[in-house]
């Protein structure tokens, strides 16, 4: 890790730790205070992220996306960018700041503690393929990250709708209708970009060990997350499902983005997903 | 009846516990069918047929309904959905084209050795349409390409001989060749050593040996040599002086071999020795010299004639989810 990675590695940590302050006291409080300090904290955080993966390509020779820590300042980076993006589109969604910039920097801790050495990229994973199968990979996370973010605020939203004297800081968050709106669009955003995923893996699955599917432990867990989404797409379009039921299989959703993204190549490290072991283990 | 029967195919009930079903069956197969059996089982291909049918039959129903709205054929998400699920649909023919007319296999090639297709080939999957050509494949050379300190490249030149006619094509991971509809693949590689060994002037071994790569990155393997002896090679990409093994290099810039001779039925050791390349030695009761050192490859070959669906459908799938995300409803 260079200095000039470090650097902005805990700058951009730094200032996610602190919008999270201003998220939790918004939250609390039930007023927005101090909300161009929030928004340049947030820009400073994220263009200090862009630096580490910058710095972190210059160095290594290839984009972040070929360890722990790389994946997760990757996908760290994203999910602040589809928030920033996300915020300027739809009214009133800051809050959901308080799920995606601790995630960010909770994920950008773990991969640091795991490790942040370079591992130079062996023949197996020499391919423009790689990028692109990550990327959208990581894309669709960020974007599931925040549509779970939105469906958490529904069922908060949606419960003290019914009180006669709800909380102020509720009136920070769109109604239900909009927020549900929300919610089903990013998921349509990540479902695409998980459609990329798969399709970019199989094609360099193909090219690489000669069949676009192997039922590895990583690949049936992305099409179990996959077909899940697609499963809540279904009800909600066709079913008109909507609601409480729709937030919550929302959040179950995402669990199975989560067992497929970081669990299952963990708990099962000779997947075909580890490269390292396609042809030869000392490359 | 019929119409009742297809009723069923076209019911958004039908849709949602077929991926459901697909679901249960992927986990019940993932976890609990041992080699994967279950993805090849006759039920899973009626399961795949039935989403290809529902596929088929419910994006019908929706370009039927277009003609019902005002501008049927205007940009809008309904288009969108449409080209997702005929994309979807086409990827599925793709793959039942492929098993039907497709085929699997793998074979060994050591440098300087041609083998035969498909005769040599040892077979994974084979569709019941596939016709085989007939060619001789020769793997002229193979190269480890340095990037630093870590192979780089895996890089094979390949001399497919057909009807006297030679082409040669070089295969690289992620960057197979393609010959007469057949892809070939570098999928694994590892070195063959020339050994000649003789006790009392008998010759006992006079051959090539291919030594089998293990995920601990070391290189060895046991042989039966005679009816009283066992033989376990193992090679070292790297010798250090004084005979001194280096386990961590890769590269073979002076390559060594360790050399045991194991009695086959009490399984002591009647000698041990390490050589480098070019010498003879002495080791237990056999003289041992090892002359040459190349290396082996193995291909994975497959010939995929519904590739070209795949891709297309898969491009169609991608539009179509774009085409809906970005048309709205109105």
């Amino acid at each position: 890790m260079s200095e000039t990675e470090m650097m902005f590695f805990w700058i951009s940590i730094s200032c996610y730790i602190l919008v999270t302050f201003f998220y939790l006291f918004w939250f609390i409080g039930g007023k927005v205070k101090g909300e161009k300090i929030e928004t340049a904290l947030l820009w400073i955080g994220f263009l200090a992220n862009l630096e580490v993966l910058i710095a972190r390509t210059l160095t290594s020779g290839h984009l972040p996306v070929r360890t722990l820590y790389e994946l997760n300042i990757t996908v760290a980076w994203l999910t602040v960018g589809v928030f920033l993006w996300a915020r300027r589109v739809y009214d009133k969604t800051v809050l959901v700041g308080l799920i995606c910039i601790p995630f960010s920097f909770l994920v950008m801790g773990w991969g640091f503690a795991d490790s942040p050495d370079i591992i130079p990229l062996t023949a197996a994973y020499k391919s423009n393929w790689l990028v692109v199968h990550v990327l959208f990979a990581l894309l669709s996370t960020a974007c599931y990250i925040f549509s779970a973010g939105i469906s958490i605020l529904y069922i908060l939203k949606s419960r003290v709708s019914l009180k006669e004297d709800p909380a102020a800081c509720y009136s920070l968050v769109p109604e239900p209708a909009q927020l549900e709106r929300i919610a089903v669009n990013m998921v349509m955003l990540g479902f695409l970009a998980g459609t990329i995923m798969l399709v970019s893996g199989s094609i360099w699955a193909k090219l690489l060990w000669g069949k676009y599917w192997g039922w590895d432990p990583v690949e049936t867990w992305s099409l179990i997350s996959w077909l899940v989404y697609g499963i809540y797409l279904h009800l909600r379009f066709t079913f008109g499902w909507h609601g409480k039921k729709l937030a919550v299989l929302c959040l179950l959703c995402l669990v199975t983005n989560v067992v497929s993204f970081w669990t299952i190549g963990i708990v099962t490290p000779d997947t075909y997903h580890n490269l390292d072991q396609i042809t030869r283990p000392l490359d | 009846m019929p119409k009742k029967l297809l009723g069923h195919f076209v019911s958004a009930k039908s849709t949602i516990i077929i991926i459901a079903s697909l679901l249960m069956f992927i986990i019940a197969g993932f976890y609990f069918s041992s080699g994967m059996k279950l993805f090849k089982s006759f039920y899973f291909i009626i399961l795949l047929t039935f989403l290809g049918l529902s596929l088929l039959i419910c994006t019908g129903q929706r370009i039927v309904k277009l003609k019902n709205y005002s501008s049927p054929f205007q940009f809008n998400f309904r288009w969108g959905s449409i080209a997702f699920h005929i994309g979807l649909l086409i990827i599925l023919i793709g793959f039942a084209i492929s098993a039907l007319f497709g085929m699997r296999g793998k074979v060994i090639i050591p440098e300087g050795v041609a083998a035969k297709f498909p005769a040599d080939l040892e077979i994974v999957e084979q569709g019941p349409f596939h016709e085989y050509k007939n060619y001789q494949v020769g793997l002229n050379k193979m190269e480890l390409v340095r990037d630093g300190s870590v192979v780089g490249q895996v890089r094979g030149d390949l001399d497919f001989i057909r009807n006297a006619a030679v082409e040669r094509l070089a295969v690289e991971i992620n960057h197979p060749a393609k010959y007469q509809g057949y892809y070939w693949r570098s999928q694994e590689w590892g070195y063959t050593l020339k050994i000649l060994i003789k006790e009392k002037e008998a010759v006992v071994l006079d051959d090539y040996v291919n030594i089998a790569t293990h995920a601990d990155g070391l290189y060895y393997d046991k042989f039966t040599l005679t009816k009283q002896t066992d033989m376990r090679l193992q090679f070292f990409p790297y010798m250090r002086t004084k005979g001194v093994p280096d386990t961590t290099e890769i590269f073979p810039d002076n390559p060594g071999l360790k050399v045991e001779f194991i009695d086959a039925h009490n399984k002591g050791k009647t000698g041990e020795g390490f050589i480098s390349l070019g010498q003879e030695a002495i080791i237990g009761n056999y003289s041992v010299l090892f002359s040459e050192l190349d290396f082996w490859e193995q291909f994975d070959v497959s010939s995929d004639p519904g590739e070209w669906l795949i891709f297309f459908g898969g491009a169609a799938s991608i539009i179509g989810l774009a085409l809906r995300i970005m048309g709205r409803r109105k």
